[in-house]
């Protein structure tokens, strides 16, 4: 018995053979912002023997109040999120192989990344990505677990291509205009019970016990002590474009249009240019907004201020831009038209 | 009415009669909700023509996007 798994081995439904089999499996989380930095923790703990990270933002003070990996350090240097999370999660445990992508999780990166994913675990904030997870999953034959979460309030379902509903089954449209961490905040408790639940199924799906897994919808309110289990193998739908006989997969459709997303918990928009665009020169671009505003730089990313506006750009290596100041998604089109070109 | 919503006995208005009108009184949207009556799923297209009686149990689950 290895000394370092050996409470996790003690528990009989893991054991050796599945302590073995969770030391050679992937899981690709979706994410790294609260539910993600908690998951990742969690799993590299149990020994997980590779994780892959995406997550398209950096780190910053506001995030520090429930992000359990993050630190004082990395919003000082506005470190991005995949980084940093590599950073300490390689030091909690140096045996596993942590690989981070600094990128938007669209369907040209996961449909590369699934093809080694075990299990692919969301930690996402919003519904366009959870959508193409669901997809990716179906056309892919990986299981998703999806977990949500908003004020003292949270939701996990665990999806199990050919057997349970998909997320396209349960809700047939992208839902828009519910609550986010942005309207009604979040406290730390709802995150870690939210992980809780996926981790839960996750060890279930590694270790091969399917039989194990909860098949229900769960979620709960901590502030409110209620707690709800409900079965919606009912609610599968025979001609789902997702999971149907027929599927079409119909987030996965390529779009050439500019995408844009505001950001929970953030006053931000995030803006990524057609695939096809050239890549933004942060060297030259940084000469050029230097004497317009503020500019600083790091490897990663260029963080520019106009002068006199409280607007703030940041510019990836990637073409993407995150507008800082605003939630309308018009007006942040406007001022990287303006700003960036 | 008497009826059981997510666990809590709960006294609704007398002109809450369908399901559609008690998420309607709730100001729930039905587009990113989970609907059980009685342990049954109720499908998105009966909200409206499915009663309400006393002592029947709800549970609406809220799809959120938060994370």
């Amino acid at each position: 018995m290895q000394e370092r798994y050996s409470r996790q081995q003690l528990f009989t439904p893991i054991g050796l053979e599945g302590q073995q089999k969770i030391n050679c499996k992937t899981v690709l989380i979706i994410g790294a912002g609260a539910l993600g930095a908690a998951s990742a923790e969690s799993l590299v703990r149990a020994g997980i023997g590779k994780l892959v990270i995406v997550d398209r933002d950096y780190v910053e003070v506001s995030n520090l109040q429930r992000q359990q990996l993050y630190e004082e350090r990395d919003a000082t240097l506005r470190i991005p999120k995949a980084e940093a999370a590599k950073a300490h999660l390689q030091s909690i445990n140096s045996a596993v192989t942590i690989e981070s992508h600094v990128a938007d999780a669209d369907v040209e990166l996961l449909s590369q990344l699934v093809l080694e994913a075990d299990v692919l675990l969301d930690a996402t904030d919003n519904f366009d990505t959870r959508m193409i997870i669901n997809d990716i999953a179906q056309k892919y034959n990986t299981p998703w677990i999806y977990g949500a979460c908003v004020g003292s309030y949270g939701i996990s379902f665990t999806i199990i291509p050919g057997k349970t509903p998909c997320l396209n089954c349960l809700l047939e449209t992208v839902p828009l205009g519910g609550a986010t961490c942005d309207t009604v905040g979040i406290i730390s408790p709802t995150v870690q019970m939210v992980v809780a639940h996926q981790v839960a199924e996750a060890l279930k799906l590694l270790v091969e016990d399917e039989g194990a897994l909860r098949q229900t919808v769960v979620s709960f309110d901590l502030w409110q002590h209620n707690y709800q289990s409900i079965h919606v193998q009912s609610a599968k739908q025979s001609a789902c474009t997702s999971c149907g006989p027929d599927a079409t997969y119909p987030y996965l459709h390529y779009d050439q249009q500019m995408k844009s997303a505001v950001l929970c918990g953030r006053d931000t928009v995030q803006l990524r240019p057609a695939p096809g665009n050239h890549k933004i020169d942060l060297n030259e671009l940084s000469k050029r907004m230097a004497s317009l505003g503020k500019v600083e730089q790091n490897p990663f990313l260029l963080s520019f201020q106009p002068y006199n506006m409280k607007e703030r750009m940041v510019v990836f290596q990637d073409n993407r831009v995150l507008i800082h100041g605003t939630k309308d998604i018009h007006e942040a089109k406007k001022l990287y038209y303006q700003w960036i070109g | 009415m008497m009826i059981h919503v997510n666990g809590c006995q709960t006294n609704v208005p007398s002109d809450v009669r369908t399901m559609e009108q008690l998420m309607h009184y709730y100001e729930l949207q039905a587009k990113s909700m989970i609907v059980e009556l009685n342990k049954a799923i109720v499908n998105k297209d009966k909200y409206a023509s499915t009663s309400l009686q006393n002592g029947d149990c709800i549970e609406f689950v809220h799809f959120v996007g938060g994370g």
